[in-house]
């Protein structure tokens, strides 16, 4: 097996925890690698301790009044007006005893797996603690405190020098890292998502597209409720291989949200496993063609930790380090060790067939989300077709 | 919402001895379609559009050279009747003036002097504003009956789940005895609130339509 991809851990990120049944849980993250530790396809040397991101790091891409709010908040829970204005103590962030530290580590960690790629150690690195997609530069935001992907961008392009494209397919518009880059022609997000409609944060339309020198640098394609399979992958592939060939990145972050899967309980996509087999592929792919290979993988949105998070998350792994698709059984360990824990039966095999439901409108949903890849791409596509 | 809360300030203009070339410039580094022209003390004389400017401008399948086009003063053919708006009008008005003279830009002006401007752009700008939805939020429709009798309920059921409300709008419903209620709340998961709506018999409408095919024979 090859073992030049690393794989980012740390007890501490388990302590990221707001509140007893909130629905973000950094449990699924040791539960990941339970299951490629217990199924032979991880190694110990593949499994990196991260450092603690330092102030510095953080005011990359955060204020330092909100740091200091933050810091103050990890050991004080009464609400003030300066909590309230960085969004401390909301249903979605409320503090917890040791916030700072529990979201540092998953900062430090991002900024290592960045450090390994691009001191050649090898080119893939993941951080299935991180991805957290909605921090804002002054406010906590939608379960997100601090932004180690607007951080970790912010990071390699001062130190690096480096074209960054940025690919966020969580189930949620990835508001906060768009709006971080929202007017630079060096980094590139594109999001691919549930439209904002009946969804969190509300935003991701089409049209935002960027502005001044970052104009025609961010993509959005928000995606009806339901588009299932395959509509989600055939998608995805378009717009990230075109955006990648148009934007010629030197590194590419993937932010690997699976909460697009019809088991998660916020969002209405309603997908099977196999939007998260394919993606790893594709984010594989394309850093080999425009990279040198360098790709670094986070986490993101997964909020059925049990069914759903632990296999989707394995794939990026075995993608990585080209190990393939699991197929068969789940190790009996996993199962026995997991599933007192949980009331939801966990499952048996990697790859179960899953009843897809009917959709009425199905027709209806494929031609509209054609038609917002179309809006989304075609400045670059009439860019390519001139070449 | 007054005119003044929502036009642009820092406007780009044009002087009396501008030519077309330069107007061409700032339209194409500026990514801009409109043009106030100003006198030396700011007093606004005129208005230009890029699409004046390339109804002038030589086609380029023109082959013969037109320098003589690109230094004609603006002054000559700008726009010189033109609509003015004031800082104390009203949003909706100017909406209005927008759909009723077909108007793609606004000039609002103080005695004669140039004080801002309002374009489409800031028109649609407002609108997202006014729902609430370039703040990270889920929105919630509730379909009511059009007293919104029931909106003192739905708050009081929003404040006990500790919900933070970011806006509320009304629009009309397809059966005019009915109005939708829209309500942009502050957070990513709004599980425990639609279920205790639901509980409530709110009418809540959530994308399922799209399973059942309900609006396909609306
Ligand atoms: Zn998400
Ligand atoms: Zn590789």
């Amino acid at each position: 097996m090859t073992s030049n991809s690393v794989f980012f851990y740390s007890s501490e990120f388990l302590t990221y925890k707001f509140n007893k049944g909130h629905p973000f849980d950094q449990l699924r993250v040791l539960l990941t690698l339970d299951l490629l530790k217990k199924s032979q396809y991880i190694n110990e040397e593949n499994i990196r301790t991260p450092r603690e991101a330092t102030d510095e790091d953080l005011l990359l891409a955060h204020s330092n009044e909100y740091i200091q709010s933050i810091k103050r908040a990890s050991d004080n829970n009464a609400s003030d007006d300066d909590f309230l204005l960085h969004g401390i103590n909301s249903e979605d962030t409320p503090s917890f005893k040791n916030m700072d530290k529990a979201s540092r580590v998953i900062v430090g960690a991002t900024l290592d797996a960045v450090d390994y790629v691009m001191t050649n150690e090898g080119c893939h690195a993941m951080n299935l603690g991180g991805g957290l997609h909605h921090a804002h530069r002054s406010k906590a935001s939608g379960f997100c405190i601090y932004n180690d992907i607007s951080i970790a961008i912010e990071y390699i392009t001062r130190k690096y020098g480096l074209r960054v494209l940025y690919i966020d397919t969580d189930a949620h518009h990835g508001d906060g890292v768009q709006w971080n880059f929202y007017d630079r022609s060096d980094v590139c997000t594109v999001s691919i998502h549930e439209t904002g409609r009946y969804l969190y944060p509300g935003t991701g339309a089409v049209n935002e597209r960027g502005k001044g020198n970052g104009y025609g640098y961010c993509f959005n394609v928000p995606l009806d409720a339901y588009t299932q399979d395959e509509s989600f992958i055939k998608t995805c592939n378009e717009v990230i291989s075109e955006v990648a060939e148009f934007f010629q990145p030197d590194i590419i972050i993937t932010q690997n949200g699976v909460d697009a899967h019809h088991l998660d309980p916020l969002t209405h996509l309603s997908t099977s496993m196999k939007p998260f087999i394919e993606l790893p592929f594709i984010a594989h792919e394309l850093a080999h063609k425009y990279c040198k290979g360098r790709w670094i993988a986070l986490g993101g949105g997964g909020y059925d930790i049990w069914r759903v998070v632990p296999r989707a998350w394995s794939y990026i792994w075995t993608t990585m380090t080209d190990q393939g698709i699991p197929i068969r059984d789940l190790p009996e360990s996993w199962i026995k060790d997991w599933q007192p824990m949980t009331k939801n039966k966990l499952p048996s095999l990697w790859h179960e067939d899953e009843e897809v439901s009917f959709i009425a409108r199905k027709k209806d949903i494929e031609e509209k989300n054609e038609m917002t890849v179309q809006k989304c791409l075609q400045y670059i596509r009439n860019e390519l077709k001139r070449q | 919402m007054l005119v003044e809360k929502m036009m642009s300030k820092d406007v780009i203009v044009l002087s009396l001895d501008s030519t077309v070339s330069d107007a061409i410039l700032l339209f194409d580094m500026k990514k801009i379609k409109h043009l106030p022209v100003v006198d030396s003390e700011n007093n606004l004389i005129g208005i230009i559009t890029d699409k004046d400017i390339k109804d002038v401008c030589p086609s380029i399948f023109c082959n013969k050279n037109h320098t003589e086009i690109f230094e004609t003063k603006i002054t000559n053919i700008m726009q010189k009747t033109f609509e003015v708006g004031h800082q104390l009008d009203f949003v909706e008005d100017v909406a209005e003036l927008f759909l009723e003279k077909k108007l793609t830009c606004l000039p609002i002006v103080k005695q004669g002097k140039l004080m801002g401007i309002i374009t489409e752009t800031d028109l649609l700008q407002t609108l997202v504003k006014l729902t609430g939805a370039h703040k990270p939020s889920t929105q919630l429709e509730i379909k009511v009956q059009n007293n919104l009798n029931d909106l003192p309920h739905i708050i009081s059921l929003l404040h006990s789940h500790c919900t933070e409300v970011i806006s509320i709008l009304t629009y009309p419903d397809t059966d005019i005895n009915y109005k939708i209620l829209s309500i942009r709340i502050n957070t990513m998961n709004p599980i425990e609130i639609l279920s205790s709506l639901k509980s409530n018999s709110y009418n809540v409408l959530t994308p399922s339509e799209l399973i059942e095919g309900r609006f396909e024979h609306d």
